[in-house]
């Protein structure tokens, strides 16, 4: 938990200043910063399957989580690239689609991750996790709060 | 100790996202397109999903 917090914090300081005070810019730069994290992911665990530091179920299991997450962040960014300006509907359109895999993505973390038997792996997973997680609260919060 | 380094792991894993993500922020002069961001953001989603998908269809986990 204090984890996810520290990312959160490290990700949120990252774009809260630099960004002007657009919602949709926010939600972009979270959008895009976590499809190059999901990438990350995607990349560790195939590898690591290959290895054979991680059973095949486990990293099927990763998998199928990263296509919901590249679903619903396909979806966002379609959604989102339409709208000159945000709208409400849009917006609660796609907290909606992004709740249950962020939620998802949380029950990966605390799950322990127990099908990764590499421990160093193990935890590259889970900051993966992570920094996705606070990728997706930060779409949301953009979406949400604006600024 | 074990703190320190959590907590390098944890900089470690964000510092190459941040890093982009800076670089991403000074283009253009401290202007952003919205719109080719999220191209860049559709399209990398698209391809995790193939390279996703595929991977499951490969080791016969799709269904």
């Amino acid at each position: 938990m204090n984890r996810l917090r520290v990312i959160g914090v490290v990700l949120l300081l990252a774009l809260l200043p630099a960004c002007t005070d657009s919602r949709l810019e926010k939600a972009a730069k979270g959008l895009l910063l976590t499809s190059k994290l999901v990438a990350e992911l995607q990349t560790t665990v195939i590898q690591a399957e290959e290895q054979n530091l991680v059973s095949e179920e486990t990293a099927a299991d990763v998998m199928r989580l990263c296509v919901r997450i590249n679903q619903a962040g396909e979806f966002a960014s379609s959604i989102l690239k339409t709208l000159e300006k945000l709208d409400e509907p849009s917006a609660e359109a796609i907290i909606a689609a992004l709740r249950p895999v962020t939620a998802s993505v949380g029950d990966a973390v605390n799950s322990g991750l127990l099908g990764v038997k590499n421990e160093a792996t193990r935890d590259k997973v889970r900051l993966a996790l992570l920094a996705i997680q606070s990728g997706l609260n930060s779409v949301a919060l953009a979406l949400a709060i604006g600024g | 100790m074990l703190t320190a380094i959590a907590l390098l792991q944890l900089f470690n894993a964000a510092a190459p996202g941040i890093a982009e993500l800076i670089l991403l922020i000074r283009k253009t002069d401290g202007t952003i397109a919205i719109v080719p961001m999220l191209d860049e953001a559709g399209a990398q989603f698209k391809a995790n999903l193939a390279q996703a998908t595929d991977w499951l269809k490969a080791h016969g986990k799709s269904g």
